[in-house]
């Protein structure tokens, strides 16, 4: 039996050219009208609750991103590429965001706690006087305020320079979070015809500290100890968030033990409680190995040799 | 955090320039810190749209401001839709009842 080769299929969107409505040997300003006009009908921007507008748009723009182009034109036409070579990454389109938190800086002054036109119409007919002095809520601020970590686990008060040159103090609540919002009522634009101001909006961005971390309200650092204090245990010094403390490294510690210091985290927002501070321990070798410590090994090895992977089926 | 290179480098065939020139007309809102701009996802996303519009549907400057104020008050009015929707729905049967026959009459 002889094989045939089976005829080359073009699979995905269709012929851009029809999806376009133009003809194969459009001039490109054709196909740029053409493409205007279908963006214009089925941008999903500007037809919001049409639900198939996005597929449309999708493929309209994906033929637009072949034929708009007079080098993927070409080797479309010459069979080079196929159309499926166009399709656009997953579009996001500003209707997904508007009306949520992202985009409240976009957000008119209509407002539930002011009425709106749509409720001041539903619910302020009959109302004595008319709607000539439209009371309207101030917009919106959104600012960004960079945090050292001490100062948004601590709390601090911050000042921000707004753009008109005047400036904004910023109480940034004890145990603030990265990325949380702070907002500040009435700290945004000022109303029209006495109309409450705006809020202001400030984002936290806390910079990380170089030694301690944090995991939700608990404050974690790495704590190295030398081999002496591992094996007859000492008092160390260790930073916490409220300064240096001193603990007590029991006798005989492990790398990975953790001592927990009560209290000694951060003030949970939601509970009102203090987390804690863990130190997990690291033993940390002298940088240099002198000959009396490798002498007392080798004779200390001799009578009390461990197996420390016991567990893990290892072998001494 | 999106800085202003991150946008240029992510929506192809906008200029830093055209990019400052909207967020001076307030078109494009990023949050401030200090000197610099801060943008968010919303951001981004009305910026693609920015570049729909000025860019690649040819709308002028002066329509792009009343494209926009349009757009963001069909949003606003969507957003007021839902809260009285989420009201009406909390309502007992036979309000929800009634207030469909009265939308239904159109009064």
């Amino acid at each position: 039996m002889i094989r045939v080769p089976l005829p080359f299929v073009k699979i995905g969107m269709e012929n851009p050219y029809k999806t376009l409505g133009v003809a194969k040997d459009a001039s490109d300003a054709d196909i740029k009208k053409a493409y205007r006009k279908l963006a214009k009908e089925h941008h999903p921007d500007l037809n919001p609750t049409d639900k198939g507008a996005e597929d449309r748009f999708k493929e309209v723009s994906a033929a637009f991103e072949l034929l708009g182009d007079p080098e993927k034109r070409g080797q479309f036409d010459r069979g080079e590429i196929d159309a499926s070579g166009a399709e656009r990454p997953e579009a996001h389109y500003y209707k997904d965001y508007a009306g949520g938190e992202s985009a409240r800086q976009y957000h008119s002054d209509a407002r539930f706690d002011d009425l709106g036109d749509v409720f001041s119409d539903l619910f302020g007919r009959g109302a004595a006087g008319g709607r000539h002095d439209v009371k309207m809520r101030g917009g919106d601020v959104r600012y960004h305020l960079a945090v050292d970590f001490l100062d948004a686990v601590n709390g601090a008060t911050k000042r921000v320079s707004l753009p008109d040159g005047s400036s904004l103090d910023v109480k940034v609540p004890e145990g603030v979070k990265d990325r949380q919002t702070i907002r500040l009522r009435g700290k945004g634009q000022p109303g029209l015809n006495g109309g409450q101001s705006g809020d202001a909006y400030v984002e936290v961005d806390v910079s990380p500290h170089p030694i301690l971390r944090r995991e939700a309200d608990d404050i974690i650092v790495d704590l190295p100890i030398s081999i002496d204090e591992a094996v007859l245990g000492g008092k160390v010094d260790v930073p916490t968030i409220g300064g240096q403390v001193r603990v007590t490294v029991p006798k005989g510690s492990s790398s990975g033990q953790t001592l927990r210091l009560k209290g000694k985290g951060v003030k949970g927002s939601a509970t009102g409680h203090k987390g804690d501070q863990r130190c997990v321990l690291k033993i940390i070798l002298p940088e240099e190995i002198d000959g009396e410590l490798v002498s007392f090994m080798e004779k200390w090895r001799e009578t009390h040799a461990y197996n420390p992977r016991e567990k893990m089926g290892g072998r001494g | 955090m999106i800085d202003e290179q991150t946008v240029l480098s992510r929506i192809t065939g906008i200029s830093v320039v055209q990019l400052r020139v909207w967020v001076s007309q307030e078109w494009v809102r990023p949050a401030r810190s200090g000197a610099t701009m801060v943008y968010n996802e919303a951001d981004i996303a009305r910026i693609q749209l920015l570049h729909l519009l000025g860019n690649q549907l040819g709308v002028g400057n002066e329509a792009i401001p009343i494209i926009l104020s349009l757009i963001d008050q069909v949003h606003d009015l969507r957003g007021q839709m839902q809260i009285i929707s989420r009201v009406v729905e909390s309502q007992p049967d036979d309000v929800r009842a009634e207030i469909l026959q009265r939308l239904r009459e159109r009064p």
